[in-house]
């Protein structure tokens, strides 16, 4: 008896909290509303009207069921990684319902496989005439990136006035794990703060130079928001249907350049050097770590584009080339070049080149995906650890240490689990290869679009249409999710979940 | 004979512009432009399209972006001819369709690498304009009943805080 | 507290600059190089 109450508060904590997730996401959905209704798109407000609503129903009974419980029952890990991850979940049903309504998605699957690009900030797109859509829709796609980066949980901690029992559960459970300052509610309100002064910074440079190239001021204000919001989150989301390609601008590239490097950047290491720390940008193992594998995979590819003949001048090479390395590695996505171009022009050395970098991803504690510079650095640091204790006589035994922000020592636990975390992409990646081959797409194809995937990246080398096989969409989806939550807390809730179901299964057969 | 000879050259010249403009081929789907890139780099070639976004106007010339429903290609047009082009689409709005001639570039050497096409001749083929996006009566029922729930939901909620907090 | 206040947005906008410089000096090392291998 005293079991099914305990699992029952622990149902209810977890209700309460999603549903304080929800709301906090939800409400996002005035801002499309208010630019709709600002621009007379009418329609596209009822959508959002329709929307809102059932986020807000379902959010405010799922805090009903649990208010009581919530000051009451401690909060644990096991609660904290299944509110991050089942929100998450929830969230993407919610949010998939304003696409939907709009008609622009070929399916409901569709609507959700954008949603949870958005919100992985990946950027792969199923949405279809993109040059057509709303502004309220454009507005609602480019939010989904920029909260998705930052987070959900994050965005929900850091209005928390009450119940902040469980909030550093939750803070990891999204799959971040630096605490810039000891209180994690403050913490998440620097996150924000980071993020806001870089998006005033970026729109308004962006825009400034949209006037420039030769877009009108209202257009160039909204196609700088939107493209900044997707720079910094590394989401690779665009408001027209050529990404990037659309502008035809080596100054609009540059600038997103500038803020999709800055935002692949730990938040960790924004806050040392806001503090005046300005050495930790060459001490910090994941800015070494980045600095040397995009010097390698930038040297690699130009040296191959250029003797292969795929670009006739440097400055080509450096847009075409460099910019989309550069890209795949911060695991934004914008694109100035037709997915297909990838694989008619480029040639196999650089597609590799790209499936690299692709993988290794950003920081860790950015908005960025992939195995994240931190896991190369500490596997790598370790290696060299291994070979020296190989060498070494057993009395002299060197301490490796890493520099992240502070001197951390290269104990066993730490390389064990980043060996485990990159283990687990690579299985993911695989997988993703060989259901895209099954489906009867070329292996460096459905690799470079498994690696897209994975790395929450949003390169495509043309697999992702909506004619593709509906398993790989809802392969991408969950691959999408695995990948941005690093595994662990979606992990839990598949444990818990499965566990609860045997539960029920063994109480049902001894009736 | 001064004749004959003006009447030769007039023949020579219609068969060979005939021919030209046979030789220009025609692209709908611009996925094929994309497919065979390398085949028809630096040909002429004439595509059809709607005309989207806007007009970037960079001086002498402009970029007009054209899309044929699902891709859009990049027209390098010179201002005065973009001048013509007077509908953009958009939400709520269908762009002009236009026709253009032009030399295709699978990298554009000037346009760092741009798969573009550098326009000789604009056409306005079909002129463009608001499009009526009809509001569904079954959305605004919906919504008002769900309005109406959350607001119910909303009512308990604070209700049973209170209560709870006595 | 008006010190206090300009002290922030001094940091904020130094931390800013730096991070834009970084950012600007390792793309202009990449375009070097790509220029170099271009040629």
């Amino acid at each position: 008896m005293n079991k099914t109450r305990k699992s029952l508060d622990d149902l209810k904590i977890i209700n309460f909290y999603v549903g304080y997730v929800i709301m906090g996401t939800a409400s996002l959905m005035l801002i499309p509303m208010v630019t709709s209704l600002i621009f007379k798109e009418w329609s596209v407000l009822l959508d959002f009207t329709i929307s809102i609503n059932m986020a807000f129903s379902l959010g405010i009974f799922l805090m009903l069921t649990g208010k009581n419980k919530v000051d009451k029952v401690k909060v644990q890990w096991k609660h904290g990684l299944i509110i991050a991850s089942s929100s998450w979940l929830i969230l993407t049903f919610l949010c998939a319902v304003p696409y939907e309504l709009s008609g622009k998605t070929a399916s409901f699957l569709d609507a959700c496989f954008d949603v949870m690009s958005g919100f992985t900030t990946t950027g792969l797109v199923l949405t279809q005439d993109l040059d057509h859509i709303s502004l309220g829709l454009n507005m609602w796609r480019h939010i989904i990136t920029f909260v998705g980066g930052q987070g959900m949980v994050v965005l929900a901690l850091s209005f928390m006035v009450k119940h902040t029992l469980g909030a550093y559960k939750m803070y990891v459970g999204e799959g971040k794990d630096v605490g810039l300052v000891p209180n994690v509610k403050n913490t998440a309100r620097l996150i924000w703060k980071i993020s806001i002064v870089y998006l005033i910074i970026g729109t308004v440079s962006l825009w400034i130079n949209g006037m420039f190239i030769g877009l009108q001021p209202v257009s160039a204000f909204f196609h700088g928001l939107f493209i900044f919001m997707s720079a910094w989150s590394t989401g690779g989301f665009a408001p027209m249907s050529q990404n990037i390609l659309y502008y035809h601008s080596l100054s609009y590239e540059l600038l997103t350049m500038i803020f999709f490097v800055i935002g692949s950047l730990n938040f960790a290491l924004h806050y040392a050097v806001w503090q005046g720390n300005k050495k930790e940008v060459f001490k910090n193992i994941e800015t070494q770590s980045f600095f040397i594998t995009a010097l390698i995979i930038s040297f690699f590819t130009a040296l191959k584009l250029t003797n292969s003949g795929v670009y006739s001048n440097g400055i080509s090479v450096f847009r075409k080339g460099i910019y989309n390395v550069l890209s795949a590695h911060t695991t934004t996505g914008f694109g100035n070049l037709y997915a297909r171009q990838f694989a008619t022009e480029w040639g196999d050395f650089p597609v590799v080149m790209l499936i690299i970098a692709m993988l290794i991803g950003g920081s860790a504690c950015s908005t960025a995906g992939g195995f994240k510079g931190l896991r190369l650095g500490v596997v790598f640091k370790s290696i060299i650890a291994e070979v020296n204790k190989l060498l070494n006589s057993d009395r002299k035994i060197k301490v490796f240490k890493i520099h992240h922000i502070k001197e951390i020592v290269l104990e066993d636990g730490l390389v064990k689990s980043a060996y485990l975390i990159i283990t687990c992409y690579i299985i993911l990646f695989f997988i993703g290869t060989a259901l895209g081959t099954y489906y009867g797409y070329p292996v460096l194809s459905s690799a470079f679009e498994a690696a897209s995937v994975t790395g929450n990246v949003g390169l495509s080398i043309g697999v992702t249409t909506p004619t593709m096989p509906n398993v790989m969409k809802i392969y991408y989806i969950i691959a999408m999710y695995l990948g941005r939550l690093e595994f662990i807390s979606v992990f839990a809730l598949i444990g818990v979940s499965f566990g609860g179901i045997k539960k029920l299964w063994l109480k049902l057969l001894k009736q | 004979m001064v004749k004959t000879f003006k009447t030769v050259i007039l023949v020579f010249i219609i068969v060979f512009s005939f021919y030209v403009t046979c030789m220009a081929k025609d692209y709908s789907n611009f996925n094929g432009l994309i497919e065979s890139s390398k085949k028809i780099d630096n040909n002429k070639i004439t595509l059809k399209g709607e005309a989207i976004g806007e007009c970037m106007n960079r001086g002498e010339y402009s970029w007009v972006n054209i899309s044929d429903g699902s891709t859009a290609m990049g027209i390098w047009i010179k201002s005065d001819q973009a001048q013509s082009i007077k509908n953009f689409g958009k939400y709520g709005y269908k762009g002009d369709i236009v026709k253009i001639s032009g030399t295709f570039n699978r990298a554009c050497t000037q346009h760092g690498g741009d798969m573009d096409i550098h326009a000789i001749s604009v056409e306005i083929i079909d002129a463009g304009g608001n499009v009526k996006i009809p509001i569904s009566s079954s959305k605004k029922v919906i919504a008002i009943i769900l309005t109406i729930i959350t607001l119910i939901f909303t009512f308990i909620y604070i209700r049973f805080t209170k209560g709870t907090s006595k | 507290m008006e010190g206090d206040y300009i002290m922030i947005n001094k940091k904020i906008i130094g931390g800013v600059l730096t991070e834009i410089g970084y950012t600007l000096a390792f793309l202009f090392i990449l375009y070097g190089i790509n220029m170099i291998l271009a040629r």
